[in-house]
């Protein structure tokens, strides 16, 4: 069974990671989707690879980003997935620049996309699947403002959330918080970064992660939620190698 | 710290609000207060008042982070500066106001706290950085307030490991206020907001808070979580005009 035929998708930072994984998974679950990222060389591969997924390439961190994409493709869902790699530093050692690089990068685009979803709006019905990290919960010393960026992701989705159903537009808003994926390659800088930090290997810190999530994981996880939006509306999982688990609410 | 007199304390944006408050309750125990603030009619105000030296900057300049540090070298060091958010929900926001805290709190609390470290302050330094409710109950109204506000009590703790990790003896502590103040001008831009949403009165709304917290007040907490030893170690303090400052667990 295709459990995302006839619906279609965006996916934001599609060319790669999780977001390249999203959309090949949602692809072959029926869905029709559009993978947007920066970088037209990964996207040709992308596209060459998974025959059927469009791309488009533009920086969405621009604010005219969402209407550009949504004149090619209006999604009944939206996954934001895109953002930027920080430098693996202690505090006193990064620059402004450093530490505010997710800001500028994950919080500007979901700030722009949520905005349009709720200005333009989406139609009713829509989703907008958030991928913030575990990090918001739990902080990341070496990262900058990494956990700061992805905690403010997360409070987007949940204003948006009041603010559609407020104004009775039917959105449902749902945030992803993977732990640390050592595959990926912000995931590997992650790994590399923390395990030297407190003088440990590698592959034995990895060994000591508890059910850390693969992409597909976290892939699977956004197919489940995409075909069952509304039950998840408002809400916030964390996704382990087990599977997704809802995260308290309350404080976020 | 046993006493406040006489020891050097500075303050990062201490000519109105809460920072007001906290440059009272320390000039009342005689402590070397020093201000720094942007506005200069405000600071020559406090200095004829209270007599506390003031410095008048940007407290997102590194560079003036660097050397006023040096120049005044603190036992305590109190960041307060930050800017009152764009009050309007999400998507009345520009990128620009939504992110107005991250780009004033978050920034002068950065290069404050990495010129703490980067110094370094004296070990048994105390630094205490303004965090707030909103980075645990979110603020809907107040564009990236929240997330910023998270940040500042995220980078006390990373600011503790460093100091950990380099030996330094300075501890950074987060200070959270869970109301709203009505008496302050970002509180009270902030009420006017919430209670419009909510289809009440302010007055109504700031009620809700129980006991207001006034701005002295929160002066005397903070003095009181310098000198009272057992609050010397927590990482962050909870602050209601109701219940006094309490340990926070993050």
């Amino acid at each position: 069974m295709f459990r995302l035929a006839g619906k279609t998708m965006v996916v934001i930072g599609g060319s790669r990671g999780v977001g390249r994984r999203v959309a090949e998974y949602s692809a072959r679950q029926g869905a029709q989707v559009l993978a947007v990222a920066r970088r037209e060389a990964a996207l040709r591969q992308l596209a060459q690879d998974l025959p059927g997924i469009k791309v488009l390439a533009l920086d969405a961190t621009l604010p005219n980003a969402p209407s550009k994409v949504f004149e090619v493709l209006v999604p009944d869902i939206l996954v934001l997935s895109g953002g930027a790699i920080p430098m693996a530093a202690p505090l006193h050692e990064q620059s402004w620049q450093d530490f505010t690089v997710n800001w500028e990068s994950d919080v500007k685009i979901a700030f722009h996309f949520c905005k349009t979803a709720l200005s333009r709006p989406l139609p009713a019905g829509s989703s907008v699947i958030l991928i913030a990290s575990s990090a918001a919960l739990a902080g990341s010393p070496l990262t900058g403002g990494y956990a700061g960026a992805k905690r403010t992701q997360m409070l987007i989705a949940s204003y948006s959330q009041k603010e559609s159903d407020r104004l009775g537009l039917g959105l449902q808003f749902v945030v992803l918080a993977p732990g640390i994926m050592p595959e990926t390659e912000f995931g590997k800088l992650a790994v590399d970064g923390y395990a030297r930090y407190i003088g440990m290997s590698t592959k034995d810190f990895i060994r000591a992660m508890a059910s850390p999530p693969t992409q597909s994981d976290v892939a699977n996880a956004v197919v489940e939620l995409a075909a069952d939006a509304y039950q998840s509306k408002g809400k916030m999982f964390i996704v382990t190698e087990k599977g997704l688990e809802r995260a308290s609410l309350c404080e976020w | 710290m046993e006493t406040l007199e006489k020891q050097n304390i500075l303050i990062i944006g201490g000519s109105r609000g809460l920072g007001l408050g906290v440059v009272e309750a320390f000039a009342a125990r005689h402590s070397n207060v020093t201000v720094v603030a942007r506005d200069e009619a405000r600071l020559a105000d406090l200095k004829a008042r209270l007599g506390v030296s003031a410095i008048a900057g940007d407290a997102t300049d590194p560079a003036l982070a660097d050397s006023v540090l040096r120049q005044v070298r603190p036992s305590v060091l109190l960041l307060n500066a930050g800017a009152t958010p764009a009050m309007a929900p999400l998507h009345k926001q520009t990128w620009e106001s939504f992110s107005r805290n991250w780009d004033t709190d978050v920034k002068a609390t950065f290069h404050w706290v990495q010129a703490a470290l980067n110094a370094p302050l004296a070990p048994g330094s105390r630094v205490l950085v303004s965090s707030s409710g909103a980075a645990i109950e979110g603020s809907p109204l107040s564009g990236g307030y929240a997330g910023a506000k998270r940040m500042i009590w995220l980078m006390a703790a990373y600011a503790n490991g460093v100091s950990n990790d380099l030996n330094l003896g300075i501890r950074f502590q987060a200070l959270l206020v869970r109301q709203i103040v009505g008496a302050t001008e970002l509180g009270h831009a902030a009420a006017e907001a919430y209670a419009r949403r909510k289809g009440v009165s302010t007055g109504a709304f700031l009620a809700g808070f129980g006991k207001p917290l006034a701005p002295r007040d929160y002066g005397e907490f903070v003095v009181t979580a310098l000198t009272d030893p057992k609050f010397e170690s927590a990482q962050a303090f909870a602050i209601r005009g109701e219940t006094g400052i309490q340990p926070l667990d993050a």
